[in-house]
């Protein structure tokens, strides 16, 4: 009798279907995944930079245990997702660019390279190559100057970095920058000085300062001025902008660090609150978790999101009444029914109006009994 | 009580498998961990009648009219057993030419989905149990799932058709651009007699396979006579001889389906 035939080999095209599919799944989430991170102008610069390094000290192995991440990298949302990118890249293509690190100590801070060293430590390696750069004097600004600018921070992450610095520099706490940067900026609106501060946001230091000193506002409020203007941020964009992402209820800021929500998006989402539909907290979140839900899954442009916000917020405030433009209208040509223009009037005429104004009359009555 | 409804389509690319006898007893052990199950006879030979001891439904009364174009909404469920929550919306004869209706239909694999999606059923667990003919029938089930068991009987037809239909879903999912795709929630061993050499050998070499399809493998569902005495009265085996030790090996992808389902992970 013959051996029974494995089953294994039945398979095989099974298998390579499977281990197919899940290559293009895997491939699509990296392009992804590279889209929403590669600024090619970042990438540039730290080009340039790494270069001059190597040129200067030349490159050396680290221990990555000797290595600690940035405890000021502005980068907060950094997903698992797009770790396990790098880590597939690193196994396969091996590691590219050299870390840009900072000795601090016998160790080092990681100056860029974050999810390649944390992508490191996953694989199991021990060491990876490195330059080192001299010690910024403020390592927490140099990041931060280099990241506001970096268009690919989601804007919560940004406000966040910013505030941070700006709240270091004036000793304010963020509720104070929010008032005291809007008061300021209403004040100068009113003023008519706004296009002042706006023309000093790229000019030098020295000029910034004799500017704003021009614009005649407290010694506080100057200060704040002149930290964003510091940071080559216009505090009017900054207000209208950026500000009202600290203030997004949690689920919001929640979806755009780990979910990819755009920051205008947000904002539409956030009238969804428990004030303005006049329900409970819990309602008002199940809402707006739900309507978030929709904006990434259907990929929802700002003005359909506003749409559907509306849609919403109809369903919750049904009753409310608004004031019609039709009866303005009427008012507005009733009122210029001037006595002239009556008296030239035929009596039928007249008389069929003095009928129409009588029921019309009746009506309104009935209207604001019930009302 | 689930968060996310579960539709859990059970296909084997052969006849004679155990697909009925997976869907009967999993819907019991779902039922019994207070789960509504609402179990959907998709097979034009309409088995699940005779487990469930239902008399036949009429075209009206059961899933064809459910695929027809006029349906509105009154999912023909009937109560399964005595004191249990499953459900069953029964099969028919004419399913055979619906499956053929469907082909020129508009949206005709989506259909079984657009009839749930539009018209919600309450279960918290749907489970779809299949014809063994891969068709139209059963691209509605994978396109309506959120995840699929595959009962694998351990003898080359049923291994053989086995991986045919793991090649097979991966290219509707595909072709019908599902998203998310309903994965393999595992390959179910079944009518396992350890007595015979040919199923004691390929139970050896199944997690093998599985390992490389990255498809979980659940313990082996035993052959017993008494499947079929339970099946002759209309019950399940947990109904009908709550001590056999058969009972037992619905557990695991019980206990399995109810994490899931509990953590909205189908």
């Amino acid at each position: 009798m013959g051996k029974l035939p494995t089953i294994g080999q039945r398979f095989t095209g099974a298998i390579q279907a499977n281990d197919q599919a899940q290559r293009i799944a895997e491939l699509q989430s990296e392009i992804e995944q590279l889209r929403s991170t590669q600024s090619p102008n970042l990438e540039e610069q730290l080009e340039v930079l790494r270069r001059q390094l190597i040129a200067q000290s030349g490159e050396l192995e680290v221990d990555i245990t000797l290595v600690n991440p940035n405890p000021h990298q502005p980068r907060q949302t950094i997903t698992q997702e797009s770790i396990q990118t790098i880590a597939r890249s690193l196994e396969q293509d091996g590691q590219i660019s050299p870390l840009i690190i900072v000795q601090q100590g016998s160790e080092y801070v990681l100056w860029d390279g974050q999810r390649r060293w944390e992508a490191a430590k996953k694989l199991g390696w021990k060491t990876l190559r490195a330059v080192t750069a001299p010690m910024p004097e403020n390592l927490h600004r140099q990041s931060l100057l280099t990241f506001i600018h970096h268009e690919d921070l989601n804007p919560l992450d940004k406000a966040e970095a910013i505030v941070k610095e700006v709240s270091a520099l004036t000793g304010l706490g963020f509720e104070e920058i929010s008032t005291m940067l809007s008061t300021v900026l209403r004040r100068l609106e009113r003023q008519q000085q706004m296009h002042q501060l706006t023309n000093l946001v790229t000019a030098h230091p020295k000029l910034q300062l004799q500017g704003v000193k021009a614009l005649d506002v407290g010694e506080i409020e100057e200060k704040l001025l002149l930290s964003f203007l510091d940071l080559a941020l216009n505090p009017a964009s900054m207000k209208a902008n950026l500000m009202p992402m600290l203030s997004l209820p949690s689920d919001l800021k929640e979806s755009i660090r780990k979910r990819g929500l755009r920051g205008a998006h947000a904002l539409a989402l956030a009238v969804l609150s428990a004030k303005t539909l006049k329900i409970s907290e819990n309602q008002a979140a199940k809402e707006r978790i739900k309507a978030t839900q929709q904006v990434i899954e259907e990929a929802l442009t700002v003005s359909k999101t506003r749409e559907l916000v509306t849609q919403i917020k109809s369903k919750y405030l049904k009753s409310e009444t608004s004031s019609s433009r039709d009866v303005t209208a009427v008012a507005r040509s009733i009122e210029r029914l001037g006595k002239s223009v009556l008296a030239n009037t035929d009596t039928e005429q007249l008389v069929a109006l003095k009928t129409l104004l009588q029921q019309k009359l009746a009506e309104i009555e009935s209207t604001l009994a019930s009302s | 009580m689930a968060k996310h409804k579960a539709v859990i389509a059970i296909l084997a690319n052969a006849g004679g498998v155990g697909k009925t006898t997976l869907a009967v007893h999993l819907a019991y052990e779902l039922g019994r961990r207070n789960f509504s199950v609402g179990l959907i006879d998709l097979d034009p030979q309409r088995a699940l009648d005779v487990f469930c001891g239902l008399p036949s439904a009429a075209a009206e009364f059961s899933i064809a009219q459910v695929l027809s174009k006029d349906f509105r909404g009154n999912w023909p469920f009937v109560s399964a057993w005595e004191n249990s929550k499953v459900e069953v919306c029964q099969g028919h004869p004419i399913m055979s030419k619906i499956a053929d209706d469907l082909v020129i239909r508009r949206r005709g694999e989506y259909t079984l989905a657009d009839r749930m999606k539009n018209y919600p059923l309450s279960h918290d667990v749907v489970i779809l149990d299949c014809p063994a003919t891969l068709g139209m029938i059963c691209e509605n089930a994978i396109a309506a799932s959120t995840g699929l068991l595959v009962p694998i009987q351990l003898e080359m037809k049923s291994v053989s058709g086995a991986a045919d239909l793991v090649q097979w879903a991966i290219a509707i999912a595909d072709e019908l651009d599902l998203e998310p795709r309903p994965p393999i929630l595992g390959l179910v061993p079944s009518l396992y007699d350890h007595t015979r050499a040919i199923h004691r050998q390929y139970l050896q070499q199944l997690p093998e396979v599985a390992s490389q399809l990255r498809i979980k493998l659940y313990p082996q569902i035993r052959d017993s006579s008494e499947f079929k005495n339970a099946s002759a009265n209309g019950l399940p085996l947990q109904k009908y001889r709550p001590a056999h030790p058969a009972c037992k090996d619905f557990v695991t992808i019980a206990n399995d389906l109810v994490k899931l389902v509990k953590e909205g992970k189908i």
